[in-house]
């Protein structure tokens, strides 16, 4: 029956609307100022202003204009991430292509009381790379993170808006002692399990889980006391 | 403001860690959602990928022609996200050929605020997974699909099997036309009729691609609940899926 509905439908001439009828293919939109593309640009040591500046609520609200300045905000944090888990490029480019296009979909649901837009664009991209990775079996990235003592400028992260959640987790794993940190970043950065963890450090399984769960504490924590400063 | 993670027993953490780091499956993301309050997670999450992003090594920007690219996506999808549903309102059809016939559907996921998990089938064979699902679920929906005169429907057949208590469901196709993923990828559209405004404004069901040759079975990856499914379709869409689907190729419907 349903087919008959649907030739009913389309053979009545009823007009279904071309969702993109008003894009030119080939136009990329420029500013004034051109964007640049294909470098870091200028660093950012702060986020803007959440609400009045947030790309995403702009991106929610149709504003076409605001998608080049996310990507050029948040494009070497998302290949950054994904690079990380991926070494083919091919790869790599589809994941960040489907991490971004879930982000304009799902720019609506963010709320700048709960996270900033990095933190968000990174959640998404983290869960793109996670779920991709348990599609294709899952393994290890080949070289797990080390323990890096550089500024965010030595580390080559001038050129991306980390935003300050990203400094203040930095700070809060800093106060830790380093094998807890080691633990916590294996966990976060690499993936790796509490079992796998323990394998590679020689650390007990319950040692392992205490790190990560007391590291995870004291960024939320800090997390969650520096957007009740900026209510 | 909500009790945070704190006072989670070890189960949930190691759980959410879990969940957070190589993903769960849906048994243990069920156990996770009953076991832990919504906002939490939320912010267990957020402290993962600020810790992440903080510890980032070996930073570079894109290709350029990636983010060209990207951005004529993105330009799409934004231009798209704001027209047509609104129009609709005031509509009162229900059946499905008046479904079809809307002028436009919105993403339920893209209108609403909402923090969704992700709960995309993984890990185990789609196929073993319809089969298990047929077995066990109680309140299984199975509906044969229906081709359109799209090309690629041409000699399509197959059917969706969808359980509303477990939230789960397969699609089974069997002669749909192979996607080539740079092009284009098949999308479903789940019409779940206790939602507000849900003739105009169907779930997304995830996009998927389909090999050539044999039967086909795919997970359908709702991003929320769906409770009353009256109707599937599946669209042809750009790579990645729409939040509004224009609806210039539909392939596939399964209709109550």
């Amino acid at each position: 029956m349903i087919g008959v509905q649907v030739q009913a439908a389309t053979s009545a001439g009823l007009s279904w609307p071309v969702a993109f009828t008003e894009f030119e293919p080939d136009s990329v939109h420029r500013s004034a100022a051109p964007r640049v593309v294909g470098r870091a640009k200028s660093l950012r040591m702060t986020a803007p202003s959440p609400k009045r500046d947030s790309l995403l609520l702009r991106i929610a609200s149709g504003d076409a204009d605001a998608v080049g300045a996310c990507l050029d905000r948040y494009g070497s944090l998302v290949w950054s991430v994904v690079k990380r888990a991926w070494n083919d490029a091919a790869t790599v480019e589809d994941v960040v292509q489907e991490i971004f296009i879930d982000v304009w979909n799902s720019a609506a649901r963010f709320d700048p009381e709960k996270a900033s837009e990095a933190t968000f664009i990174a959640t998404i991209a983290r869960r793109r790379v996670i779920d991709r990775r348990r599609r294709a079996g899952r393994a290890p990235v080949e070289e797990p993170v080390e323990e890096v003592e550089m500024s965010f400028e030595d580390r080559g992260l001038s050129g991306v808006d980390m935003g300050d959640e990203a400094r203040l987790a930095r700070e809060a794993l800093e106060a830790l002692k380093p094998d807890q940190r080691r633990v916590i970043l294996m966990s976060v950065v690499d993936g790796l399990t509490h079992s796998e963890i323990a394998t590679a450090t020689g650390l007990p399984l319950g040692t392992v889980k205490s790190h990560i769960r007391r590291g995870l504490e004291q960024t939320a924590q800090e997390l969650r006391a520096a957007r009740e400063r900026t209510r | 403001m909500s009790a945070h993670f704190a006072s989670w027993d070890e189960r949930t953490v190691d759980l959410a860690v879990e969940q957070f780091t190589v993903g769960l499956d849906h048994e243990d993301a069920a156990t996770l959602d009953r076991l832990a309050d919504r906002a939490d997670l939320e912010e267990f999450e957020n402290a993962f990928a600020a810790i992440h992003t903080g510890h980032l090594t070996d930073v570079e920007a894109p290709p350029t022609e990636l983010l060209l690219r990207l951005e004529r996506l993105g330009r799409q999808q934004v231009a798209g996200n704001g027209a047509p549903a609104d129009s609709a309102a005031g509509r009162t059809a229900t059946d499905s050929t008046a479904i079809l016939a809307w002028t436009g559907w919105l993403a339920a996921a893209a209108a609403i605020l909402m923090f969704a998990f992700p709960q995309t089938p993984t890990g185990s064979d789609p196929g073993e997974g319809r089969s298990a699902l047929v077995a066990r679920a109680g309140d299984l929906l199975e509906i044969n699909w229906t081709a359109t005169e799209d090309p690629a429907a041409s000699g399509a057949s197959g059917d969706v099997v969808w359980s509303a208590a477990e939230q789960r469901g397969y699609m089974r196709f069997r002669d749909l036309a192979a996607n080539d993923p740079t092009e284009s990828q098949y999308q479903l559209w789940i019409f779940d009729k206790t939602r507000a405004d849900w003739e105009a404004k169907p779930v997304d069901g995830g996009v998927f691609d389909v090999s050539p040759g044999g039967e086909v079975v795919v997970a359908i990856d709702p991003k929320l609940d769906v409770r009353d499914a009256v109707l599937f379709a599946v669209t042809v869409e750009v790579p990645g899926g729409v939040v509004v689907s224009g609806r210039e190729r539909l392939v596939l419907t399964a209709a109550l």
